[in-house]
């Protein structure tokens, strides 16, 4: 007589149920992998401790075993411990870790060279984080104490200081200062820039000292395509050139495109181009929603599965995630007035200004508190 | 030198725990070869090995060295240490990152009890004594005004928490006055949110401070060693009295205010319940369980084995007392009791039957292994780190800690944390760690600390041989008792709520 045998997932495998399905987070490996019926019935037989019987569930077992997310045993009392890297709900209270960020963005100008035809000064969100004319709720410029902010933000562990437009190097000086204190308190800036104006030797060697990145914003691989939805000549020479002085400086430069119905077969991007350079390319989508004149029909129903964008977790980001809104809980975005954010999307929630809060304030404000328990 | 341990439970399954870590997996003869050999092994070689004794498939052995290659990446069955040494930068960052801040003001040095284990008692030979020393307002106002400068640096680098400011003695409701005052000056100069938390006797806990407690929202915990046996043949007054009538007495009159106050909120009590051999565990645990004052209330206990280490007569005292009749149970009666209530206690989370609170509290070191965090362990153990919690003197010395008040100062109130004094204690904490725990398999749950090594003669600290037996043998029958019990019930001991540590600490 054959031993009856039992299968349990890893403990690096976590079965979780939606109100639209199952899947199986796989925590090593950083796979999502979504079930279908088959699985889902055998899993509704699942349980911590009695595993599922490979008998009753031959196929889904040997599947699963396959694809290494969990062991057969013919002992199905054996207790398989989660490898959770994050703090017990029970300790939580006294082990609370303090609060830290690894990034902060700084908007340093909401005005740009360009006139791009999608890009306009309203403050809803079409695409991730990049540049864009927000427009501001706040009347009149405040003076900024950078260094103050940079130094609140260095308290915080911020590893990132991410420095936005607009077009930031429309404020030179600004920058400049800003580089100078990522390079005092040993942060590293990240600059987004559309690359039509060309770095000072100051911020050139400010980048390079503090190993810092530009990431350029880009459209097109032409100077044609670039008139007609920016209204300026000479964009991709002037990107061209930028991206060169750069690279030749040994700065790092990462491209990233931004996808929409004006380019969505890639044929007119730079892509090819920056592969030539061995520059890394990133891809960025205008969204359909709200309604707009821009995004890729083409691409639309791949625009709206949110399965395209899920980002992969781990054993410990898995276990946070649950708990904390993974993304707001990581970031502080302030914007030219000293408006303080979530994100730096998310404007019409401001918490407060770097002029009358400090930044470890915004930790015990509401709605910072409600936006980090929006957990999935 | 490997950093694990394999044990059995009484399923005669077979687990691994990683030392590094915390991590316990199911383990097979298969997995062992692979964990042993990782590093001497190369891969091809392992699997060629493995067919051969396991008849194993290329499959099924690729699927477990990459789990066991991937969870070696996140540092589980690896020899990783953070280094035995700390730099001033480091420490007063680590002070920074540190979850947890305390001031604790040893108000007065002297009692209006003479507890027989006191370790200010004849008990203990070699160690201060009960004195006259009184806290002066001012030496309290300079303490207070150093924590809150510190705690605001803490909270502009993330740290959450509220100041926390606890009273001790002695007996510090001898002070009331002086607590009243603090609090009041607090009150008036300081915005923050303060927490406030006591160690009484409770002798001296009259309507008045119960009022005064509840208003200010105290946190207190009461001494008192379960039932009055156990409790009078140690808790006595000046002219050795039994204090176990006045204090029931006194609670009484606190439930009495708390109802009166805030019938909503649960009072913020919790006992300490220290016990020694002869110490009855089924009738402390009945009188927590049953007595009809405390019955339908929330509380934890800590319960305190009657400190054994170090120089103390305590224990060859009890043993004349139980010769001289004095002490009618023998020597083996908590040992004994304690087996019983601690199988039935197993028996019940194993059904998941409901356990009491103090039940739970007995048996806490279940839940704490139960809830420990998955992580590397830091070169200061589980230690808190000096400073973490500064204990202050009634002439303004800090120490590391209210139990280790009059040696190894870490500081004062004018100059504040010291590195001078701090940098020696951390070297000889390494030391001892590093000569005696290096080897250990269980050191990532043992709850060593600069306590523990507190007690010798000399003032240096000292590896303490007995805890770390104690500890070994304890860790390794609760890991192997844990996992025989999470078999069957896997949602043992899974509790969020055991008690909420953050009104106790």
């Amino acid at each position: 007589m054959t031993e009856k045998k039992f299968f349990k997932l890893h403990g690096h495998c976590k079965f979780v149920e939606g109100s639209n399905g199952a899947c199986i987070y796989n925590l090593m490996s950083g796979d999502i992998i979504e079930l279908n019926d088959k699985f889902q019935n055998a899993f509704e037989q699942y349980s911590e401790k009695q595993g599922l019987s490979m008998t009753d569930n031959f196929e889904v077992v040997n599947e699963l075993v396959e694809a290494n997310l969990g062991f057969l045993t013919t002992q199905n009392n054996i207790y398989v411990d989660e490898v959770n890297f994050s703090i017990s709900p029970m300790f939580e209270p006294v082990l609370a870790p303090n609060y830290t960020i690894s990034n902060i963005f700084l908007e340093v100008t909401n005005e740009c060279n360009l006139n791009c035809l999608f890009c306009s000064g309203d403050n809803m969100i079409i695409r991730s984080t990049g540049c864009k004319k927000y427009g501001s709720n706040t009347t009149g410029i405040n003076e900024i104490d950078y260094e103050s902010i940079i130094e609140q933000a260095k308290m915080l562990n911020v590893e990132r200081v991410i420095i936005l437009g607009g077009e930031p190097l429309l404020e030179m000086k600004k920058l400049e200062n800003i580089l100078k204190l990522c390079l005092k308190f040993e942060l590293t800036p990240v600059i987004y820039s559309n690359g039509t104006i060309l770095f000072t030797d100051v911020l050139k060697e400010l980048l390079t000292k503090s190993n810092g990145e530009v990431i350029i914003q880009s459209l097109f691989n032409n100077d044609k395509d670039y008139v007609r939805y920016t209204g300026e000549n000479r964009v991709w020479q002037k990107q061209k050139e930028t991206i060169d002085d750069l690279l030749n400086k040994g700065i790092k430069v990462t491209a990233m495109i931004l996808i929409g119905r004006f380019n969505d077969t890639m044929e007119n991007t730079a892509i090819h181009y920056f592969a030539d350079k061995k520059i890394p390319v990133t891809t960025q989508y205008i969204m359909p929603y709200p309604e707009n004149d821009f995004y890729s029909i083409r691409l639309k129903e791949d625009l709206l599965d949110r399965r395209n964008f899920l980002s992969r977790v781990n054993s410990l980001t898995f276990y946070k995630n649950k708990k904390q809104q993974f993304c707001f809980s990581n970031m502080l975005a302030i914007d030219h007035n000293g408006d303080i954010f979530a994100c730096p999307l998310l404007r019409d929630f401001s918490l407060g200004n770097v002029n009358t809060h400090k930044l470890r304030e915004i930790f015990d404000n509401d709605i910072y508190l409600n936006l980090i328990s929006l957990s999935k | 030198m490997d950093n694990y341990f394999v044990f059995e439970t009484i399923n005669n399954n077979k687990y691994i725990f990683d030392n590094n870590t915390g991590f316990v997996m199911p383990f097979t003869d298969i997995d062992e070869y692979i964990i042993c050999n990782f590093e001497q092994l190369d891969r091809t070689t392992m699997y060629l090995n493995l067919k051969e004794i396991f008849n194993i498939s290329e499959k099924e052995f690729n699927n477990r060295y990459s789990i066991i290659e991937n969870y070696r990446t996140m540092g589980i069955w690896i020899n990783k240490r953070e280094p035995k040494y700390i730099t001033k930068d480091q420490y007063f960052k680590k002070l920074m990152d540190y979850p947890a801040s305390q001031l604790i003001l040893i108000v007065t040095n002297e009692c209006n009890m003479r507890c027989k284990y006191c370790i200010y008692s004849e008990m203990y030979p070699n160690t201060i004594t009960y004195s006259s020393k009184k806290m002066d307002f001012q030496v309290a106002k300079r303490a207070i005004e150093y924590y809150m400068e510190l705690h605001k640096k803490k909270v502009l680098q993330g740290y959450r928490k509220a100041p926390l400011i606890t009273f001790y003695g002695g007996e510090p409701l001898l002070e009331y006055k002086l607590i009243k005052k603090i609090v009041q000056y607090i009150k008036n100069n300081y915005e923050n949110e303060v927490e406030y938390y006591i160690t009484t006797n409770g002798l001296l806990m009259n309507e008045e401070v119960s009022e005064f407690f509840l208003k200010n929202k105290f946190r207190v915990t009461l001494s008192l060693d379960g039932d009055k046996l156990n409790h009078d043949r140690n808790r006595v007054t000046k002219d050795l009295k039994g204090t176990h009538k006045i204090i029931m007495k006194n609670l009484t009159k606190y439930f009495e205010m708390h109802n009166a106050m805030n019938k909503e909120m649960q009072p913020m009590l919790s006992f300490n319940c220290c016990f020694d051999d002869y110490s009855s565990a089924n009738a402390i645990i009945d009188f927590f369980n049953n007595n009809s004052l405390l019955r339908d209330k929330e509380f934890y206990v800590f319960f305190s084995q009657i400190n054994p280490y170090g120089d103390t007569k305590y224990y060859d005292y009890c043993d004349e007392c139980a010769k001289q009749g004095i002490i009618k149970s023998n020597k083996n009666t908590w040992r004994m009791e304690m087996q019983q209530i601690h199988d039935e206690f197993l028996e019940k989370i194993k059904l998941g039957k409901k356990v009491s609170m103090p039940e739970k509290s007995l048996f806490a070191s279940y839940y704490f292994f139960r809830n420990r965090g998955i992580s590397q362990m830091p070169n200061t153990c589980n230690s808190c780190i000096p400073g973490s919690k500064i204990a202050v003197n009634a002439e303004g010395d800090f120490f590391i800690c209210e139990r280790m008040v009059e040696r190894f100062p870490i500081g004062n109130i004018n100059s504040g944390l010291d590195w001078s004094f701090i940098k020696p204690l951390f070297e000889q904490f390494f030391e001892i760690v590093e000569s005696n725990c290096s080897d250990c398999k269980v050191s990532k749950m043992c709850q060593l600390c600069f306590m523990h090594l507190s007690f010798g003669k000399e003032d240096k600290l000292e590896f303490n041989k007995r805890f770390c037996e104690t500890t070994k043998n304890q860790l390794k029958e609760l890991i192997s008792n844990m996992y025989s019990i999470l078999e069957i019930n896997p949602d043992a001991f899974k509790e969020e709520n055991l008690y909420d540590r953050e009104k106790i600490f």
